[in-house]
């Protein structure tokens, strides 16, 4: 039974987990999908304890309101969303607690770091870590609304109409907040490209 | 065209987006699905489930308001209607044959112990008696009224106008144009001028009033009067 339930599509293993509330079609999508969503959440967000937190709650989100997907749409997108929706509520915290906090100097030290290229010299970025570092902090400085879309564009290989579909956008849209985000991207990793 | 600028554009952010293919998978830890494991079977779905709740009630609330506000909408629009509808302006005209059954109803006299002589209990006593008939004139037949019995029977009774019907006009005759023929010595009389014998005895209304109707109104006209003087 296990066996034949992970040879179905996620659309097929949701639809058993619906009918029958069969906890081995739980388990079998959150294998599926834990890593995916933990790499766009953490992409997304940029805190890796916040960012499994996230996954987790999106996981349970999706257990308790597993009736709420139709079949329709596609179980990726879906829980996209949902994973999508967390993000941009822990980021929306962040940000209420940093018009709080009494230090701001903050982000324009780290836009230093980003910009400046000899804070990291050429032989260092060869080392792939610091590279991904490097990447990973210029998408955090791209706006949220266009880094969520980069990073399901570029990263996780959506296409725009699955886009559309996890954000909410008409495909316009999304296309036009692609090239925008990956503007302002190019424009924030001028060193690695030189190099 | 489109496909030409698209390709542009991708081959512009080629470098961006290899370097973002390349970036190393970020995987979930080991204790991942024990973890949310653990907090299902326990049930510790922290504010997430609080969270569901709190959007289901707040779904429930602005289609209550809307519904809550347009009802005080209506209230309000309609009871100013109800007072528009008191204007006598706004009121639906009342049927002819209604005025009649008004006016042929007869009317006791106005109650008033401390001056009821015994003149007026009889007539009451009277109109009580008999002064339950109805009279209507008949819409079709000019000439004919219906009388309404006490016990609803109807019947038609023919009215015997009192003029000489040699030297009357029946004006409703002659305005529909049944009666040209004799009636043009009659017009004629009736328009000569100076003439020291008139024969022109008046109009008459059709409806009859029946004595005792008469006397209804009248005692009710005494009692009115009495009451005024004694004030």
């Amino acid at each position: 039974m296990k066996k034949r339930l992970s040879e179905l599509t996620d659309e097929e293993v949701i639809k058993e987990f619906q009918d029958n509330n069969t906890p081995e079609a739980y388990e079998i999508l959150v294998k599926r999908y834990k890593d995916p969503l933990m790499n766009f959440v953490f992409r997304f967000v940029g805190d890796r304890d916040a960012c499994t937190d996230i996954v987790q709650d999106t996981m349970i989100k999706f257990y308790l309101n597993k009736d709420s997907y139709k079949s329709f749409a596609r179980f990726s997108t879906w829980i996209y969303t949902i994973a999508g929706n967390l993000a941009k509520n822990e980021l929306k915290r962040r940000k209420r607690r940093k018009y709080v906090s009494v230090h701001s100097g903050d982000d324009d030290d780290y836009q230093i770091q980003i910009e400046d290229d000899s804070f990291f010299a050429p032989d260092r970025l060869a080392d792939s870590s610091i590279k991904d570092d490097i990447i990973q902090k210029a998408l955090l400085k791209v706006k949220s609304v266009y880094r969520e879309v980069v990073i399901l564009r570029d990263i996780d290989n959506f296409s725009y109409e699955e886009i559309a579909d996890i954000t909410g956008l008409s495909i316009g849209t999304v296309k036009s907040r692609i090239n925008r985000g990956r503007t302002q991207l190019q424009k924030l990793l001028k060193t690695i490209h030189k190099e | 065209m489109g496909i030409f600028k698209k390709k542009i554009t991708e081959e512009y952010f080629e470098d961006t987006i290899k370097l973002l293919k390349g970036l190393d998978r970020v995987k979930a830890p080991d204790n991942f699905e024990f973890n949310l494991m653990v907090r299902i079977n326990n049930q510790e779905f922290g504010d997430l489930e609080g969270e569901e709740k709190k959007l289901k009630f707040a779904w429930v609330l602005p289609p209550a308001a809307a519904v809550a506000l347009t009802t005080i909408v209506l209230f309000f629009m309609l009871s100013d209607q109800t007072v528009e509808f008191d204007n006598p302006l706004f009121a639906p005209p009342k049927l002819r044959t209604e005025f009649q059954a008004i006016s042929a109803v007869p009317r006791g006299p106005v109650e008033y112990n401390a001056t009821e002589t015994e003149e007026s209990k009889e007539l009451g006593r009277n109109l009580a008696a008999s002064g339950d008939v109805t009279m209507f004139s008949s819409p079709s037949e000019p000439d004919v009224q219906l009388v309404v019995q006490p016990n609803d029977v109807i019947f038609e009774e023919r009215i015997e106008l009192p003029f000489d019907t040699k030297n009357s006009v029946n004006l409703d005759s002659r305005l529909q144009g049944n009666d040209q023929a004799r009636s043009s010595n009659a017009s004629a009389t009736l328009v000569r001028g100076g003439s020291p014998v008139f024969d022109f005895n008046g109009f008459s209304v059709r409806e009859r009033v029946s004595k005792q109707e008469f006397e209804a109104y009248k005692s009710r006209m005494d009692s009115l009067k009495r009451i005024n003087t004694q004030r």
